[in-house]
């Protein structure tokens, strides 16, 4: 999903291309926040998006000698950061082809990132949405868009969007209510 | 409203819907309960989403490079002249060893790789192409390209700067059958070839048409819009971002308006049916690839696949995907019934 709110950037960017340390620092630290939501949105499982971002912070630096400061920096690093997403994507796949290397991949202590388990399996529910679905509920429930500015950005309509919001809501909140007995008996018998 | 209802506007509501739930929660103890456990799961993912998202990204240090990728130009080209004069084959490989071993890593050969596949044809002028070509080409007679899969996108990069650098010359072109073929895009459609086509899902979408032969410019035949077609079957809906779904879909799209005329039956119908799932898959859900009939947006391709299937209906038994197949019967109904007019294949876009 787009950045909603675009920061004006070029500046820095071009300072950046040129290989000014200082500018490239704070060119990846402005930018991280929307590296992160999209490589979450796209992938799902927060270490995977961590490691997709993390390369994405990495292929930026090698390519940002040969980006052009005349056009826009954020189309130029969606489309770096979709690609690091994407190579996580065919990683997974090589790695599910192999269980033991995936088992291995796993349960490498050194990838775990520190998450409360409340946050953790807050998070795990959030990953089995769909792309679209952590988008929207991103941009609507965490960032506070209104449902009309996403709708705009995605170039879909409002209901389309309140549509995905509410299935999204309801696999997120069903799937940790069913984690406590009572609360889902209530769910099953009003 | 029974509390079966207040239940299910719990589950999927916000915080501004809550209001109208009030009086029931004030008057029902389970409602309220659950209505309490709700507000502490959003705000347990609002928490964690808060912490993950904030998190700053590490920047690494500049790497400290072997071989600068900024060498001239004029001395690859000077380089890639010495090679032509003792090597003719580009394919076989075997002009690596006239070349210094640059070291580049295995990461750094991804890196330059990908530094061209993120380019659209447009990002650079003709000349710049021309230094990119050259460069990439002084990575294959690199022969630390050993990866098949590298080896490939690395073939595909070359033909495809090679093209776009507008320079009708060797060795990015050789003579055949009385005209001038890009020698590696032909050497990349030979790899994909002996793949089975298993190469072709890894190469970037601008030149998996370079590869089977769509030329964009207008020069597409309908064999080759079939193949594009019958590939982008092959390819699970997840294993592309929606951009580049979208690249596939106005791909097929450029094709299929150039060529459609030549194609009949099954042909088209696959054609069609791939269309409009690329455009799916890309969440396009707008023109030209969606238009609104009847104030519903319908997905162009889908529906004149089913006016298709209305007037042949064996060809949805064609359609060996059932998801693709539910959805196009979803359409053939619609048709069949009325709700939707027959699309005529003119009428794409």
């Amino acid at each position: 999903m787009a950045q909603l709110a675009p920061i004006s950037i070029d500046s820095l960017a071009a300072r950046a291309a040129a290989g000014e340390r200082d500018a490239v620092e704070a060119l990846v630290a402005r930018w991280s926040g929307a590296i992160r939501r999209w490589t979450l949105a796209s992938l799902g499982d927060v270490q995977r998006a961590d490691d997709a971002a993390q390369d994405a912070v990495e292929k930026l630096l090698k390519g940002l000698p040969s980006y052009d400061p005349q056009r826009p920096f954020e189309p130029w690093l969606r489309q770096i950061v979709r690609n690091a997403s994407t190579d996580q994507h065919r990683r997974r796949r090589r790695r599910k082809e192999d269980p033991e290397v995936e088992m291995a991949h796993r349960d490498d202590p050194g990838r775990a990132l520190d998450l409360a388990q409340g946050a953790r399996r807050a998070l795990d529910a959030f990953g089995t949405l769909t792309e679209r679905q952590r988008s929207v509920l991103m941009a609507v429930d965490h960032d506070g868009h209104s449902v009309s500015e996403v709708a705009q950005t995605l170039d879909i309509g409002a209901s389309t969007v309140r549509s995905v919001l509410c299935k999204a809501r309801r696999a997120v909140r069903l799937r940790l209510l069913s984690e406590d007995p009572e609360l889902a008996a209530l769910l099953e018998d009003p | 409203m029974t509390c079966a209802d207040v239940r299910q506007r719990l589950l999927q509501g916000s915080s501004d819907t809550r209001a109208e739930l009030e009086p029931h929660l004030r008057t029902c103890h389970d409602c309220r309960r659950l209505a309490a456990a709700i507000d502490g799961i959003d705000a347990e993912l609002h928490g964690a989403l808060d912490e993950v998202l904030s998190r700053p990204l590490a920047v690494p240090a500049p790497p400290a490079r072997r071989f600068s990728m900024a060498i001239p130009a004029v001395v690859l080209a000077a380089a890639a002249s010495l090679v032509l004069a003792l090597v003719p084959s580009v394919g076989g490989r075997s002009m690596g060893s006239f070349f210094p071993d640059f070291g580049l890593s295995s990461t750094e050969v991804e890196d330059v790789i990908r530094g061209a596949e993120i380019l659209g044809d447009d990002d650079l002028s003709a000349a710049q192409w021309g230094d990119r070509r050259d460069r990439l080409f002084g990575l294959w007679k690199d022969d630390s390209v050993s990866d098949e899969e590298a080896r490939f996108r690395l073939l595909a990069q070359i033909g495809r700067s090679a093209s776009l650098a507008g320079e009708i010359r060797a060795p990015y072109f050789v003579q055949q059958d009385g005209g001038m073929v890009n020698h590696f895009l032909a050497e990349a459609a030979a790899m994909n070839e002996a793949s089975g086509g298993a190469l072709l899902t890894k190469a970037s979408p601008q030149v998996v048409a370079l590869i089977l032969g769509v030329d964009p410019s207008g020069q597409a035949d309908a064999e080759a819009l079939v193949k594009l077609a019958r590939d982008n079957a092959t390819i699970p809906w997840n294993a592309l971002s929606e951009s580049d779904w979208g690249e596939r879909a106005n791909q097929l799209l450029d094709a299929y308006v150039l060529s459609h005329d030549e194609l009949q039956g099954e042909e088209l119908f696959v054609v069609l049916c791939q269309l409009g799932r690329a455009a799916e898959n890309a969440n396009m859900a707008s023109g030209p690839h969606y238009q609104k009939v009847d104030g519903t947006w319908v997905n162009v391709a889908w529906h004149a696949a089913a006016t298709l299937v209305v007037a042949r209906p064996a060809l949805l038994d064609t359609v060996h995907d059932s998801s693709l197949r539910a959805t196009v019967g979803f359409y053939v109904e619609q048709v069949r019934s009325g709700d939707l007019p027959p699309r005529n294949r003119d009428d794409v876009p």
